[in-house]
């Protein structure tokens, strides 16, 4: 069971391998660093990118989730947003590495209530 | 028989389509379309053809089933506006960045000589330097070669960097130094300068540098380069981060353009005002002189510049000389215009005073001979020109439920705000304003620094709100409407336009309350001054106050706050004034179409 003190307003993201997916956490982690908004990461496994994600929201007392998975897919959403509505998603292939701190960025703006970022 | 009232607008052409039966005319549908050409050419064929096929449509007739057009003797007047700036900032060898960077790094204030990151490490122990950092360093990178020159005893005071990294910088450094980021031309940046980074806290802004004392404190200014930099403070106040670098040769002067004097020339005399003495002394003056004959500008300055171009525009679209235009009517408003500095590193923007006039022109009577010709012979339907619009507009808008003369009706237009008064004896006196809607779209396209022109004119038409969460926005009024499924994230924290149940981003810097009151501030300027001058020229002695009902008529009175403005200010006069019905059904358009029908079958 939850202790309700436990758990630090920050936006939460779980990532599915810290090692694969250094470069692109790094990146996730810095546009967040720079908004000045706190996060915690914690490694999960799971099957939908899209699910994942929720579940982190639903787990992050600011409301905002960040899943990264192994592959580089990484979305961005918040609590009560529909699973399949992200605010942001990015595939590895398409983006270029800025976009994983875009969406860092936006994941600390959603938390600031300022405009995000495209 | 099947008629139709045809009236080619400066920017709409509406038709009214009736039947006529037992010599009284029934009305069937009407029609609208954008005036196609300059109103009073030939060119306008094709919206007149555009708009009776809509009308007809809606009637579920064919067009040869009308057998007459009625097509207004539109009135000889053109209006156009421009705007000039008074006061003009220059920054002669960049000295400031003003900008405002959502996260600057760490804290403080910094003095030093500005030096490239690289060269920090050839630095010597005790030198007071400003790191420069461009955008292909990374955050890393520059925070350890800063630690490693602050460990030497380099004395690094502040930083001025390109990406926005301010933040991860500054989280890194062993010292708290104000760091100013997204600095996007940093190469514009003067190096080996001396240089003053000033960052405040959360929630203050700078105080140093806003300050003119501030600034020849860190720099040790005579007198006379303190009062050289009053507009670099100024552009300052209010800003968390700024930079000032002082370099040999630098200054930024605000330079006054001579705005030059405004001759104007009346049937009772004539006038010159200085423009610098603002909007007000001019309409004074053109009241004085009333009514106005020509104005001139004072060759060689902006007015000067400002009216002649406005002949030439006239003179283009009528086909005469220049020096034949004589200038009707002439709208002054104050206004700040948003301009990029001359010389800023990070696009810096300043208000600077400006002018804006709406000048009326009237043209030789404008060859709608011509356009009926055409007509005829296009359409295959037999033309009739009728009556002088003004006599047409009050006749239309006496079908609104409710009124009866005398009655005056003020047609706010796009280019131009008409009045017009009908006594008892049904006897017409109108007359023709410059400044209209699009005036107020000038006015708030330089106020609010916005250049689409559909955009300017989406926030002339439609309130604001602003996303207030993914599920909700907050009204320009304070409430909170709520959605059902969660709003475009690309719309998230902005403020937006409330356009047909859309919500349309604006540009991120602009608040609710400042694009709110530059709005209704600009509608202000432009209508209900005009209301009020219009109606003073056509009321009985020139008393306003001895009109009692008022009726708007025209695109302008669909705007969503104007007609309210104008009743609002009429009411002081003890004037009944409100949107038109037409015909009870068409609102405030289609007056002058369906006073056309009117006239030709009596009423």
């Amino acid at each position: 069971m939850r202790v309700f003190e436990e758990i630090k307003p920050a936006v939460k993201i779980y990532c599915e391998d810290e090692e694969l997916a250094r470069p692109f956490l790094k990146k996730v982690c810095d546009g967040l660093e720079e908004e000045g908004v706190p996060f915690e990461i914690e490694v999960r496994q799971g099957e939908d990118p899209e699910h994942m994600a929720v579940s982190a929201a639903r787990d992050s007392r600011v409301n905002i989730g960040i899943f990264l998975g192994k592959d580089g897919i990484c979305v961005l959403t918040h609590s009560k947003m529909p699973a399949n509505m992200p605010v942001m998603k990015i595939y590895p292939e398409l983006e270029a590495a800025d976009g994983y701190r875009t969406l860092g960025t936006n994941a600390a703006r959603l938390a600031k209530n300022m405009p995000l970022k495209f | 028989m099947i008629i139709a009232g045809v009236d080619i607008g400066n920017n709409t052409t509406e038709i009214a389509l009736a039947k006529i039966e037992d010599g009284k005319p029934r009305f069937l549908a009407s029609g609208i379309s954008r005036t196609t050409g300059i109103k009073g050419t030939p060119d306008n064929v094709v919206g007149i053809r555009l708009a009776l096929e809509e009308a007809v449509k809606k009637a579920g007739l064919r067009l040869e089933e009308v057998k007459l057009l009625r097509l207004n003797e539109a009135t000889p007047v053109i209006a156009d506006v421009a705007m000039e700036a008074i006061t003009e900032t220059i920054i002669t060898e960049s000295t400031m960045i003003g900008h405002n960077p959502s996260t600057p790094g760490g804290v403080g204030l910094g003095v030093g000589i500005t030096t490239p990151i690289f060269e920090l490490p050839s630095k010597n122990p005790g030198e007071k330097v400003i790191a420069v950092v461009p955008k292909n360093v990374d955050y890393e990178d520059a925070a350890r070669i800063i630690n490693r020159a602050l460990e030497k005893g380099v004395d690094v005071q502040g930083a001025i960097v390109q990406k926005d990294d301010g933040v991860l910088i500054s989280n890194r450094l062993s010292k708290t130094i104000p760091i100013v980021d997204e600095v996007s031309l940093i190469e514009k940046v003067p190096l080996n300068m001396l240089a003053c980074v000033e960052v405040a806290e959360q929630g203050f802004s700078i105080k140093t540098l806003s300050n003119p004392y501030g600034i020849a404190s860190v720099f040790n200014l005579s007198p006379e380069e303190t009062k050289n930099v009053v507009p670099i403070a100024r552009a300052l106040i209010g800003n968390r981060s700024a930079v000032v670098i002082k370099t040999p040769a630098g200054d930024v002067q605000e330079r006054k353009i001579p705005a030059g004097s405004l001759k104007l020339k009346g049937e009772n005399g004539s006038a010159v005002v200085d423009l610098e003495e603002g909007a007000e002394k001019v309409m004074k003056a053109v009241e004085q002189v009333w009514p106005l004959v020509d104005a001139e500008g004072t060759p060689s300055t902006n007015v000067g510049g400002l009216i002649a171009r406005v002949k030439e525009t006239m003179a283009e679209l009528t086909s005469q000389n220049p020096k034949d235009i004589r200038i009707q009517d002439v709208l002054a408003v104050d206004t700040l215009v948003q301009q990029k500095v001359t010389g800023g590193i990070a696009n810096e923007f300043f208000s600077e005073d400006a002018v804006a006039i709406g000048a009326m022109v009237k043209s030789s009577k404008l060859p709608m001979e011509k356009v009926a010709e055409r007509v005829e012979k296009e359409l295959g339907i037999p033309v009739e020109i009728a009556g002088v619009e003004a006599n047409m507009a009050i006749l239309g808008a006496l079908t609104t439920p409710g009124t009866d003369v005398p009655v005056a009706v003020l047609d706010l237009g796009g280019g131009s705000t008409d009045a017009a008064l009908m006594n008892r004896k049904g006897e017409v006196l109108s007359v023709h304003l410059a400044g209209a809607g699009e005036m107020v779209n000038m006015l708030i396209a330089a106020e609010l620094g916005i250049s689409d022109r559909q955009a300017v004119e989406d926030i002339k038409r439609y309130p604001v709100a602003k996303v207030e969460s993914l599920f909700s926005i907050r009204l320009e009024d304070g409430t909170v409407r709520f959605f059902d499924k969660p709003l475009d994230p690309q719309t998230f924290a902005r403020v937006c336009l409330l356009k047909e149940g859309n919500l349309i981003p604006l540009p991120a810097g602009l608040s609710m309350e400042k694009i709110r009151e530059v709005r209704r501030s600009a509608k202000r300027k432009v209508f209900v001054t005009n209301a009020v001058r219009a109606l003073s020229k056509v009321a009985p002695s020139g008393n306003i106050r001895l009109i009692d009902f008022v009726i708007m008529v025209g695109g302008s009175a669909l705007d969503f706050e104007v007609p309210e403005m104008i009743s609002d200010t009429l009411a002081n006069y003890g004037i009944v004034a409100g949107r038109g019905n037409i015909r009870g059904t068409e609102g405030p358009r289609n007056a002058v179409a369906t006073g056309l029908v009117l006239s030709g079958w009596g009423r």
